[in-house]
């Protein structure tokens, strides 16, 4: 099985075990031993790099002698898509993981860090475990029957329409360099450890802390606005375990970022520090296990196949957990840190109590993501928990969250403001969040939040105008990205509503306050829904993708999004009803039988005739008993298969009548038919339907806004020292 | 120092019970349909959809049949939209409800196991 790629793969891995060997002769300060080890790893990673490329140019060239080419790609797909193909599957993502570790640890190099040592060997190790997945399951694989008889499938099967969106070509690869770079702090914290240095180290880890703060962010946000417009991921935030395993690590190092604050300004929290740097990344390769592994595939809306890799991974995050604790424990008495202040109140205390208040909140979403593995070791019927649950826990949790965002500005500041000027910030908030809710929702804590949210919004604003310079500027673009976020949430749930609506084909109907037609399915081979949209002065023709995904064999739907500045109307085609179709097409299974219209069909059992097999024809008949005005009659539709040629249906006519009745699919492992049967003369037709969905989602903006605020916050963050 | 850790224990404390008081609402064990059926309770149930029965779609409901492990069989009815690529479902797992007057499963939730993201069954 091998080829050019896979043995690119083998070399990569062989180089990097040449490497780690070179990186430990250079520990010693060798300086032979250094350069070598940096060319070889510059090497593997020439080798990754023409392994993404010949990956690349596989799917540009529609190679569908690989498998996973084969698996993830199609002659029709878009270029751009053929180019996000490459990380469609687990293959491809682990190869990008891998090759976006090459370029960290490159820049690591360039940078001549003091710890560049035990970073590239952290990279190179983590590298070489992605490589050893890559090993057991190879991208360059060929398909069945491509080295014994140069079989290469005419087309490929297909990239899941679910994935051709345009956020398919970022999201992907965004969250990927955050999962990179999240090996930097780590290794900048074994790298602190081994050298007795627990304060030094977080200068430099500060800026890869940020970064990591800022991709895994931004690829998370991504995934939100995707999953907006995607229907069934359950909106923008589903607490779906696969979101939430990138999540987890994103907290914790958010955590990290406030803790290395207080180390910086009073040397606090020496060890919190180490221990939160070590914990983000085994949770990074946790989250990797939970997605990768299957374990969690009943639970998730993101389903993923057990490919057999769990072991491995285990082994793997055991291995880097057995050396930290190890590390940590022999050095625990030596990184002693100061004390922090015994005033209960003050900027850093409080600061401490929001990074305790965001771990117990992480740790709970470890607890409810991890449950159905946890529950199972225990128990015989392992079980998950629901959305509800992380929503029921957010409430107190981010209550006291912006509660201590609210009260950490006030002591930092308050003494510069006047008691009038608080109180009059004060009642304009509470008045505010009145405004803001009274209309929508009678929920008690939608004006908590919404009031505090909007005094600190105000508190930001008001720091940012006078230009204090206490407060850092990262700090409160994020945390007003924070607040803003909480009123998005609250508006977007509390004050949002859905309706489904069944339309009769051009019957106007009225759903609050828009006007909706349908106008009928368009005739494309990937069809729509289309509809007549009125909304205020507007009328807009529009239409939503329905249609059934061939190669998938799957019903393929969108939403149409009005995105408007008050609320958004989410309009979802469920289901389509031709009126056709509900008067003369009926599924039975065997012995059952059914009436349309004037006639009572029974399904008796399949007839297989083989006699043609030899030529490459099947022929499949459907036995059916079929009674009309007394009379009985045995009738035997069917359909024929020919090699290269596709099916073709065999009618027959419904004696006395011309209507023909006709098999129009069948299982012959469930024993199941779908019978068609004309209508009966001067039947009237009825008008096709379409169910809808309707949604009016309140100020959804808000959440966009609101990630590319805390976006913009971790970034300035990076680019402070 | 005092005032510091009878905070700290009042935060632990007022967290673990936040913790566990909305984990007690929304556990939710996996069984069979005649679990479900004798319980009453909020359960998930594992299986697959029964081809040879019709999807039904009126406002504000979708229906269908599914079998469980054990090959039991039951409608449910699902309060939503029917979730994509359903039809090609290998398995489903709906949570909610027996409901003993109209004697279906009413799922509030329904997830679909398909052919993933990231792996498709190559046989």
């Amino acid at each position: 099985m091998m080829n050019t790629g896979t043995l690119l793969i083998l070399l990569s891995l062989g180089i990097s075990v040449l490497t780690l060997i070179f990186l430990a002769r250079s520990a010693g300060g060798n300086r032979m031993a250094m350069v070598t080890s940096h060319r070889l790893f510059y090497l593997s990673g020439s080798f990754l790099s023409f392994a993404a490329i010949m990956l690349f140019a596989a799917f540009l060239t529609n190679s569908f002698q690989y498998q996973y080419v084969f698996n993830y790609s199609s002659k029709d797909l878009h270029i751009l898509y053929k180019i996000a193909a490459f990380w469609g599957g687990q293959e491809g993502s682990f190869l990008l993981w891998a090759w976006l570790l090459s370029i960290i640890g490159v820049i690591i190099i360039r940078m001549r860090d003091r710890y560049e040592n035990i970073l590239l060997f952290v990279i190179t190790i983590t590298q070489m475990f992605i490589l050893i997945l890559m090993v057991m399951k190879s991208p360059f694989a060929y398909i069945a029957g491509f080295q014994s008889e140069g079989f290469i499938p005419a087309d490929g099967s297909g990239l899941n329409p679910l994935l051709q969106d345009p956020w398919m070509i970022l999201h992907p690869p965004v969250l990927f360099l955050g999962y990179a770079a999240a090996t930097v702090p780590f290794g900048y914290a074994l790298a602190g450890i081994m050298h007795s240095d627990f304060t030094n180290w977080l200068r430099s880890a500060h800026r890869w802390v940020a970064f990591t703060v800022l991709t895994l962010g931004i690829g998370i946000f991504m995934g939100g606005y995707w999953a907006y417009k995607v229907l069934g991921w359950g909106g923008y935030w589903g607490w779906d375990p696969v979101e939430n395993s990138s999540l987890i690590p994103w907290l914790v190092l958010v955590v990290l970022l406030h803790g290395l604050i207080i180390q910086r300004r009073k040397g606090a929290l020496v060890r919190t520090n180490l221990l939160l740097a070590i914990s983000s990344f085994i949770l990074v390769l946790l989250s990797t296990f939970l997605t990768r592994s299957g374990v969690l595939s009943n639970f998730s809306v993101h389903s993923f196949g057990d490919v057999g890799y769990s072991m491995h991974i285990i082994f793997f995050i055991l291995f880097y957990m057995i050396i930290s604790i190890f590390l940590f424990i022999s050095r625990w008495s030596a990184m002693k840190g100061n004390p922090l202040s015994e005033s209960l109140l003050s900027y850093d205390n409080l600061i401490v109590y929001g990074m305790l208040t965001m771990l117990f909140y992480t740790l709970f979403i470890l607890i409810g993501t991890t449950m159905p593995v946890l529950s199972g070791i225990f128990s015989e019927q392992p079980f998950s928990v629901q959305p509800g649950y992380y929503n029921t826990l957010s409430i107190p949790m981010g209550i006291l969250i912006l509660g201590l965002l609210v009260t950490v500005t006030l002591v930092l500041t308050g003494k510069l403001k006047s008691k009038i000027y608080l109180g009059t910030v004060g009642l304009a908030a509470i008045l505010m969040g009145i405004l803001f809710n009274i209309q929508h929702t009678g929920k008690v804590v939608a004006y908590i939040f919404t009031i505090l949210a909007i005094f600190h919004i105000v508190q930001n604003i008001s720091n940012l105008v006078t230009g204090n310079t206490q407060v850092i500027t990262a700090s409160r673009v994020a945390h007003m990205g924070v607040a803003l976020l909480v009123i998005g949430i609250i508006a977007s749930n509390l004050h949002s509503h859905s309706v489904q609506k069944e339309l009769v084909q051009n019957r106007e109907a009225e759903i609050d306050s828009i006007l909706l037609t349908f106008k009928g399915i368009t005739n494309e081979k990937k069809s729509s829904l289309r509809f007549t949209y009125k909304h205020g002065r507007n009328v807009d023709e529009i239409t939503t993708p329905y249609y059934i995904d061939e190669k998938m064999n799957s019903l393929y739907r969108e939403p149409y999004i009005d995105y408007g500045f008050f609320k958004d109307v989410y309009i979802a085609p469920v289901q389509y009803v031709p009126g056709r179709e509900k008067l003369t097409t009926v599924v039975l299974s065997q012995a059952e039988s059914a009436r349309i219209q004037d006639v009572e069909i029974q399904f008796l059992g399949f007839d297989v005739d083989r006699m043609e097999m030899m030529k490459g024809q099947v022929k499949v008949f459907a036995k059916l008993k079929v009674t009309r005005d007394d009379n009985t009659y045995m009738l035997s539709p069917g359909i024929s298969f020919l090699k290269d040629h596709g099916r073709h249906k065999i009618n027959t006519t419904l004696p006395g009548t011309k209507r023909t009745l006709s098999l129009e699919d069948f299982n012959v492992s469930d024993r199941v038919v779908q019978l068609y049967l004309d209508p009966a003369k001067d039947t009237l037709i009825p008008p096709d339907s379409a169910l809808v969905e309707i949604s009016f989602k309140r100020l959804i903006w808000f959440v966009w806004l609101s990630t590319i605020l805390i976006a913009a916050g971790s970034y300035i963050a990076m680019r402070r020292d | 120092m005092k005032a510091k850790h009878i905070l700290l224990t009042i935060l632990i404390l007022f967290f673990g019970g936040v913790a566990f008081y909305s984990m007690s609402d929304m556990m939710t064990p996996y069984v069979s349909f005649d679990q479900a059926r004798n319980s009453g309770q909020y359960v998930q149930v594992i299986g697959t959809l029964v081809k040879s029965k019709p999807v039904q779609h009126n406002e504000g409901t979708f229906s269908f049949f599914m079998e469980d492990e054990q090959g039991s069989r039951l409608k449910v009815v699902h309060t939503g939209t029917k979730p994509l690529n359903f039809d090609h479902a290998t398995q489903v797992v709906a949570l909610g409800n027996y409901n003993s007057s109209t004697q279906t499963f009413d799922a509030d939730r329904l997830l679909v196991k398909c052919p993933s993201k990231y792996t498709k069954e190559n046989k």
